[in-house]
């Protein structure tokens, strides 16, 4: 057991103030945080800048991933499948609609084209269904409803580039010479076809 | 020129004698009688056999004793179903149900911070450092029933649910590693004080534990705290909830442990006597360097 000499002694703050206590010490190691991140932005875990998307993309630009979750509208309902009262009993299946043309978190060049792909989960009134229950929990399947919702989007917003006029070009000089080539071999052909008829020259 | 050659290992070198000198061999006979060129060994080795067909079984089989079956290293099968047992780290699970449980009972109380000495006082988990036991890990079980906000620390967490159950209530979670010596102190904490040791101070986590406690994913403590908080917009986006203001949390959810301090509020290095209501501070600077570094 070590002995520490020349200990000084301090009456303790009592427990009810634990508060106070732990405010206002600060104890700093080597390892503290300041120290192993000297050029982070904010030492902070809760509260600091942040380079994920947090806000809606606007209405012309590419769709930034991000999903308002106040404007969704979710419930919760039974699940399908076996599995006796539990699964009678709890709503762990998860549907989420929303309106396609009120929704400003979509950029508006995708609407149409999204509309025209996913016909079949689409409403007469306009709303986009989903509904998921493959898992136990709700938060799964939650989270398996937006991820399919963001597949789908990035799935409408890809335009396939047209062809240029140079490659126009080539594929038509390229139709134009297999044509050609394929009446000349169809000319000889028919050259070798008419050489084993017996001509009528010869009779005379 | 070999004569200059001569002189400088003269020079340079210590002792010069004829097996110092990197010169060619002479072949004397006893030379050849250890070292035997290709030719000779074959004539002295059968003509028949294993060895002169080129079908030798590796090293470590005798295929003499063998007579014709697989020798007894090639029998016996290897079944390493439990190897490192002895090495691995133990965790004992909580699930989320029971802690919203204890909540609900008034075992633990949210509004401070919950870490492994609250958690051990319940008296519900016996945790024993000298059986490879290393903390407390969260399980997904009761992840839709959880809906406290609560700043938790816990050693270990292997689903990303049981994290995103969490802080979409407005939680704070954070992994922390303990070693042997600290757990016994935090495990039952008043019989620790009752003891007179000064509290310890922690060590850094072995080599196969610094990836998962500087990874932000599972929120380590040796973590870039830009990276966790990347990580919580992700969860948020991903499973469909929102981050509470941060602003209008209490501070005792932004209040976090150095990773040398054990017990909030209470630095390394200081003794506390229960009797007389007194804490003992080391003013020695031997000791005040240690505990500081």
């Amino acid at each position: 057991m070590n002995i520490i000499s020349n200990f000084v002694f301090r009456q303790s703050i009592c427990l009810s103030t634990r508060h106070l206590l732990i405010n206002n010490r600060t104890y700093k190691s080597n390892l503290s945080y300041d120290k192993l991140f000297p050029n982070s932005k904010s030492l902070d875990t809760l509260s600091g800048p942040i380079t994920a998307p947090t806000n809606e993309s606007t209405g012309k630009d590419k769709f930034n991933g991000f999903i308002p979750t106040d404007k969704l509208d979710i419930t919760h309902r039974h699940a399908r499948g076996p599995g006796g009262q539990h699964v009678n009993k709890t709503l762990s299946g998860v549907e989420i609609r929303f309106h396609i043309d009120s929704a400003t978190w979509i950029p508006d060049w995708i609407k149409p084209r999204f509309r025209d792909m996913y016909q079949s989960r689409i409403n007469r009134d306009g709303y986009f269904i989903i509904f998921s229950d493959e898992t136990r929990h709700r938060l799964l399947n939650q989270a398996q409803c937006l991820d399919r919702i963001r597949a789908l989007i990035r799935d409408a917003s890809i335009i396939p580039k047209g062809l240029s006029e140079e490659e126009k070009k080539t594929i038509e000089q390229r139709k134009q010479s297999a044509s050609s080539e394929r009446v000349i071999r169809k000319r000889m052909h028919s050259l070798n076809k008419q050489d084993r008829k017996s001509s009528s020259i010869d009779l005379n | 020129m070999p004569i200059e050659r001569g002189l400088q290992y003269l020079r340079h070198m210590q002792r010069v004698t004829l097996k110092n000198l990197p010169m060619p061999l002479e072949k004397t006979d006893k030379w050849k009688k250890e070292n035997p060129d290709e030719n000779t060994i074959k004539s002295i080795m059968s003509r028949k056999g294993p060895i002169s067909r080129n079908s030798l079984p590796p090293y470590g089989i005798d295929p003499i004793q063998a007579e014709g079956r697989l020798p007894w290293i090639l029998t016996v099968p290897k079944e390493p179903y439990y190897e490192g047992v002895e090495e691995a780290r133990q965790y004992l699970p909580i699930s989320l149900r029971t802690l919203q449980r204890l909540i609900d009972l008034r075992r633990i109380n949210p509004d401070k911070p919950v870490d492994l000495p609250v958690l051990c006082n319940t008296k519900l988990f016996s945790i024993q450092p000298d059986q490879r036991q290393f903390g407390l890990q969260l399980t997904d079980e009761g992840a839709d029933l959880f809906s406290t906000p609560i700043n938790l620390e816990i050693q270990w967490v292997a689903s990303e649910l049981a994290i995103a159950a969490i802080e979409r209530c407005g939680g704070v979670l954070t992994t922390r590693y303990f070693d042997p010596i600290s757990l016994s102190a935090l495990v039952d904490a008043k019989k620790f004080f009752e003891r007179g040791e000064p509290i310890p101070r922690c060590d850094t986590p072995p080599i196969n534990a610094i990836e998962y406690y500087t990874d932000p994913k599972q929120r380590g403590y040796l973590a870039n705290p830009d990276l966790i908080r990347e990580e919580r917009q992700r969860l948020a986006q991903k499973y469909g909830y929102k981050l509470p203001d941060s602003s209008k949390l209490s501070p005792l959810y932004h209040l976090r442990k150095d990773p040398r301090q054990i017990f909030y509020g209470l630095e390394p290095g200081w003794l506390i006597n229960l009797k007389d209501q007194t804490i003992l501070k080391p003013t020695d600077n031997k000791y005040q360097t240690f505990y500081h570094s």
